[in-house]
């Protein structure tokens, strides 16, 4: 099967960060790791897009960072932790929402409903 | 890990994090938690094939364009961070006096004008007062609070820079053949500057709260709260000299990443 990558992902990558966080709070290469996981490796993502994607969610307050406390031999450099807030939890549940309701609509057109 | 790699990785993230208009707070925090990941990413591709200019490679071509990234973070800086760059108009913490001066003033300067703004917000409360006297009370309360914050910062600010330079400066006097008088002098300034601060935050209180109330034998009532905010003053200088001895550790290793080539 073919990569997803650029233009394709741009769009739904807010909903998936807060999809991938739902499983519980992390940091930004970790969170790669399981959206790479969830897309079964066809997602080809170039890492450094995730931080700003992460900074405008967390402007929106729909998640939540903090600093981890130790720099875990990483040249004094922290990561931060991202958590879902709640009303992250209500934009992903009207994300899925819309998703469905896009899939329908546009898999309609296409006659490539399942 | 190679110096020269860290080097490398500094670099990627220094050319997506310089051009971008937001404030130092806001860079240093991208910078670091680029840097973070980066690293992370290095040693994942590090355990792969252990060969440290391949994973080199690996890490940069996941990272993905330095340049596209400035450009999209440049899009996601917090709507409070204008804010933050407005105090930060004087540029981070000074590394001499003369700089320590303007530093002070500036910031004086600034709070003063948004005190300014916030007091416009507050005029039409202020008229809704019943009295002339209300009125009149409420004014003075605002205009001697500016006024005292104009004064009382320049102070508290100096003070925190001569604090750091005192204490917390790894380099005090380092590398000098009078290393040890330069050092007992910034100790002798550093106290003698936090002691001052103490002494002038109560004095310009209770000048304050006399003009303010126009009772000055009031002011005596009032001592244990000007004592308890002079101790809050040396107490803030000595954290905020620690604080900025802090921040310029953090900013050390980026000062001089060379983006271009």
């Amino acid at each position: 099967m073919e990569q997803i990558s650029g233009d394709k992902l741009r769009g739904h990558l807010a909903t998936m960060i807060l999809a991938s966080l739902e499983s519980g709070p992390t940091h930004g290469l970790d969170l790669l790791g399981r959206l790479d996981s969830a897309g079964c490796g066809l997602l080809k993502l170039k890492e450094g897009s995730l931080y700003p994607a992460l900074y405008r969610l967390e402007a929106d307050g729909l998640v939540r960072g903090a600093w981890e406390a130790d720099t875990g031999g990483r040249r004094g450099a922290r990561r931060r932790q991202y958590s879902l807030s709640a009303k992250g939890r209500r934009q992903l549940a009207q994300g899925r929402e819309e998703w469905v309701a896009f899939v329908r609509v546009i898999g309609g057109i296409l006659g490539a409903t399942t | 890990m190679n110096e020269d790699i860290v080097r490398e990785l500094r670099k990627t993230v220094e050319r997506a994090v310089r051009p971008l208009a937001v404030s130092l707070k806001r860079k240093r925090q991208v910078r670091e938690e680029l840097l973070a990941h980066l690293l992370g990413v290095f040693d994942q591709e590090l355990a792969t094939d252990g060969d440290e200019q391949a994973a080199l490679a690996r890490t940069l071509a996941r990272f993905g364009d330095p340049a596209e990234l400035t450009a999209d973070l440049a899009n996601s800086a917090p709507r409070l961070d204008g804010l933050q760059r407005f105090l930060e108009w004087a540029g981070g913490p000074p590394t001499t006096t003369r700089a320590a001066i303007c530093r002070s003033l500036i910031l004086a300067v600034q709070v003063f004008l948004l005190q300014g703004v916030l007091i416009a917000c507050l005029v039409p409360a202020l008229l809704m007062l019943k009295t002339q006297a209300q009125f009149r009370y409420g004014m003075a309360a605002i205009f001697y609070s500016t006024a005292t914050s104009a004064v009382f910062l320049p102070i508290l600010i100096f003070s925190a820079y001569l604090m750091r330079r005192a204490f917390f400066d790894p380099e005090r006097g380092a590398g000098q053949t009078d290393a040890g008088m330069k050092a007992g002098a910034r100790f002798v300034a550093g106290c003698s500057a936090v002691l001052l601060a103490t002494l002038l935050a109560p004095a310009i209180g209770a000048l304050g709260y006399g003009l303010i109330a126009g009772d000055f034998p009031a002011v005596a009532d009032q001592t244990l709260r000007f004592v308890a905010l002079g101790l809050a003053t040396g107490i803030c200088a000595t954290l905020i000299g620690y604080a900025e001895q802090q921040e310029m550790l953090r900013e050390d290793p980026w000062r001089d990443v060379l983006i271009e080539g």
